[in-house]
């Protein structure tokens, strides 16, 4: 089971398209989006935020999510390799998926260091968006900007390590030999 | 007796008296004997008068089997290694059974124990026996299909899946290390008659009377293992080219005949259909990747031309091997050839993805039978003439093109889900297979052209346009839409993509080449989303393809660029800046047009 809801995420994402919204932080850093269950809800956002992101040049998204899963000592180790690649996966995909727009236009996507045996992140998952003017989770919003400031323990996702050609050996198959 | 446990236990008991019978044969003569020499005991000179002669033949015994040793085996060698030689011979229940013979009877003598000297001159007796035993062992093990027979035999056993405990796990792997250190030696010395043999070894290993072998998945990967060796052995190596592709065209042909499955299907050991896509996935990939890979090794003069040409020959042929194989219904098939181990909609997108990766031959062909697995009827059209079987396939499954479902479009329906599943699944495939395509700019030597292995342009567009002719899309919009469905939407688990990876995990053999995911290969990503908004043909507008690349930020379709300079054929331009770009794409994705009218059907 996750604890994600998702009836709570799908009624935010028609405010991506509202022209009164001019900005949008969304906070994903629970360990239950990596889950097997959250796949789906977890796709919708990230096209909603894509299609936003394309069709807008007046809206600023910014997204917050884990750097790194945390240990979690209760979970099996298969259960948390499982997790550790659905989170690599998640952020390579966020990742390419920001190369196919223009620097202007891509989402920023801060990635928030934990440590490796954190529980309480500081933050509440969640989607907030400023419409004119005005934060519809002033708290939570204010916390959030705190935490992707310039002082916050976040690190954004730039895709300079994207490989845009893709691997060495398509093109030149004998590298493999 | 019903109960599958139970038979398995006997089987196992079985199996266990069968191999120590000769153990137990000499425990109960051992016994025996005591029992004679216990009722009725020798006087000392007779005791004496027996041993002398029985120590006599055991030393021309050991002489004997010394010299066979050391004419047949080489010291060096772990193939056979000692250990295998011992469990056939029985060298060290002989050697035993006469130092016991030798220890009773030298103590019964000092002793004056009449019983136990008796007891060892009798054991001495059986020492001989089992000695000449041993000895005729030996000598079938003399000549070249004697050693054969044993080392298929003791590659079998360490096949067998899945291997029962640790220690036969261990043993197994020791055996499959020899074999493959074997063949290395043999590859890098060159010495072809061994090389051939350790091929036949493998493939006969674990081969019944009826010359069916159990297709278990150690076995399966070691094919491929062996394969992939002396095709390194003979391109970078000094392995001969002729021996290298002779061997291992046994090989492949062993391996096709594992997977292969009988029309009545009720050969046992056959393997699963997820475990036969996996591997002739595998096999297809490898040997596409070997095609290409010769070609470049022999342009830059790194392997010569007749090594090259000895590859391609050699992986145009097998891949053929595999089409025909995977094809329900082959054309001039006879009637040991119709049905396929590809079982299913999963297994034969999953062969398919592998089959066209690495610009493998014959892989527009492919889609041939995928259309038959996944449609229960053939698709009567032609390719290279324009017509698009993913879209013949996407009408039948989706628009109820032909009338009602037939079950097997039915199972593909369902194990697709929505037509958006089919589509993005179908894309993804495409980008691995353009991605691979070979360099166009590499000189394609005469001697290295074969059918469906050429620098042929138009054989390319027909490559490409079996993608690209799969259209759900019409506007740059929608290509864009797609475009980010392909690299942001996760493998769902269950889906189809997630069960071709799955079935692809199943080979048990690490190719050289990595697995790669689509989203890994952006600029393939864009070019197989470009190409189905491509005209098909001159005169089609490119007004959406073009508006399509222009949206892309400048890196992206840089890098689009020079995928597209390096797969498709075209007069190189200088043109810089994003219009150049993008203008040079569209020229080069003009290749289409090379094939026949356009009949791809609309979205």
């Amino acid at each position: 089971m996750t604890g994600i809801a998702p009836v709570t995420w799908r009624e935010s994402l028609p405010s991506l398209s509202d022209y009164a919204v001019t900005a949008v932080l969304s906070v994903q850093c629970g360990v239950d989006w990596l889950r097997s269950a959250s796949w789906r809800i977890r796709d919708e956002i990230d096209e909603a935020v894509m299609t936003a992101a394309r069709n807008r040049d007046d809206l600023a998204i910014d997204r917050l999510v884990l750097h790194s899963v945390p240990v979690l000592g209760d979970v099996p180790v298969e259960e948390l390799a499982a997790l550790n690649a659905a989170h690599a996966d998640w952020l390579y995909r966020l990742d390419a998926a920001g190369a196919l727009l223009s620097r202007a236009r891509r989402p920023r996507v801060h990635r928030l260091i934990v440590g490796g045996g954190q529980r309480n992140f500081g933050v509440l998952d969640g989607m907030m968006v400023r419409r004119r003017g005005a934060w519809s989770h002033p708290d939570a919003a204010e916390t959030t900007l705190k935490i992707i400031g310039p002082g916050g323990a976040t690190t954004p996702l730039t895709g300079y390590d994207l490989n845009l050609d893709g691997p060495f050996g398509d093109a030149d198959p004998s590298f493999y030999l | 007796m019903s109960d599958p446990g139970q038979i398995d236990v006997l089987a196992t008991m079985g199996r266990t008296v069968a191999s120590n019978v000769r153990r137990v044969a000499s425990a109960v003569c051992i016994v025996g004997l005591l029992a004679v020499a216990w009722v009725v005991p020798l006087s000392r000179q007779d005791v004496i008068d027996s041993a002398t002669f029985s120590i006599a033949f055991f030393a021309t015994l050991l002489t004997g089997e010394a010299v066979i040793f050391a004419l047949s085996f080489a010291a060096s060698s772990a193939w056979p290694s000692f250990r295998e030689i011992d469990g056939h011979i029985g060298f060290r229940d002989w050697v035993v059974t006469g130092w016991l013979g030798a220890m009773l009877t030298a103590s019964g003598l000092l002793a004056q124990a009449a019983i136990a000297a008796t007891y060892g001159a009798f054991l001495f007796l059986l020492a001989d026996l089992v000695g000449i035993f041993s000895f005729i062992r030996l000598l079938g093990l003399a000549s070249s299909g004697g050693r054969k027979r044993l080392l298929a035999r003791t590659l079998g056993r360490a096949l067998q899946d899945p291997p029962r405990g640790a220690r036969q796990r261990q043993a197994g792997e020791a055996v499959v290390a020899a074999y493959l250190g074997q063949l290395d030696q043999s590859a890098s010395g060159s010495d072809g008659g061994s090389v051939q043999d350790l091929a036949a070894e493998l493939a006969y290993a674990a081969t019944d009377n009826r010359g069916t072998a159990p297709a278990t998945r150690a076995a399966l990967a070691l094919h491929l293992e062996a394969v992939h060796r002396l095709a390194k052995a003979a391109l970078v190596g000094k392995l001969d080219p002729v021996v290298a592709s002779a061997a291992a065209r046994v090989l492949v042909d062993s391996l096709l005949a594992r997977v292969r499955v009988p029309p009545d299907g009720t050969t046992p050991g056959t393997a699963r259909p997820e475990l036969a896509a996996a591997v002739l996935g595998q096999a297809s990939r490898y040997l596409a990747w070997l095609g290409s890979t010769s070609l470049i090794l022999s342009a830059r003069q790194v392997t010569t031309a007749s090594s090259a040409r000895e590859m391609v020959a050699f992986a145009v042929a097998s891949r053929d091997l595999i089409l025909r194989l995977a094809d329900p219904d082959p054309p001039g098939a006879g009637p040991g050839d119709l049905g396929t181990p590809l079982a299913g909609a999963a297994c034969a997108v999953a062969w398919l993805a592998d089959f066209t990766d690495f610009h493998g031959s014959h892989q527009a062909a492919g889609l041939y039978p995928v259309y038959e697995i996944l449609t229960g009827s053939k698709f009567l059209g032609n390719y290279f003439d324009g017509d698009s079987i993913l879209s013949g396939l996407r009408s039948v499954l989706y628009f109820g093109a032909g009338g009602g479902l037939s079950p097997a479009a039915q199972a593909t329906r369902q194990a697709f889900g929505t037509v958006t599943e089919f589509d993005l699944t179908w894309t993804l495939v495409s980008v691995g297979a353009i991605a691979t395509l070979r360099d166009v700019r590499i000189p394609h030597p005469p001697e290295l052209i074969r059918p469906e292995f050429s620098p042929d342009h138009q054989l390319l567009a027909a490559y490409l346009r079996t993608f690209a002719a799969h259209r759900f899309f019409s506007t740059a919009e929608q290509a864009t839409t797609t475009l980010t469905s392909l690299i942001s939407s996760t493998s769902a688990p269950g889906g189809m993509w997630h069960k071709v990876r799955t079935i692809a995990s199943h080979a048990g053999w690490a190719a050289p080449m990595p697995v790669i995911e689509p989203q890994q290969r952006l600029s393939a990503c864009v070019l197989a989303v470009a190409s189905r908004l491509a005209p098909l043909g001159p005169g089609e507008p490119d007004r959406e393809l073009r508006a399509f690349l222009t949206a892309l930020p400048l890196p992206l379709l840089e890098a689009t660029g020079r995928l597209a300079t390096r797969v498709l054929p075209g007069r190189d331009t200088s043109r810089a800046g994003k219009y150049g770009v993008e203008q040079a794409i569209s020229e080069r994705l003009r290749v289409l047009h090379l094939i026949g009218a356009s009949q791809a059907s609309s979205p």
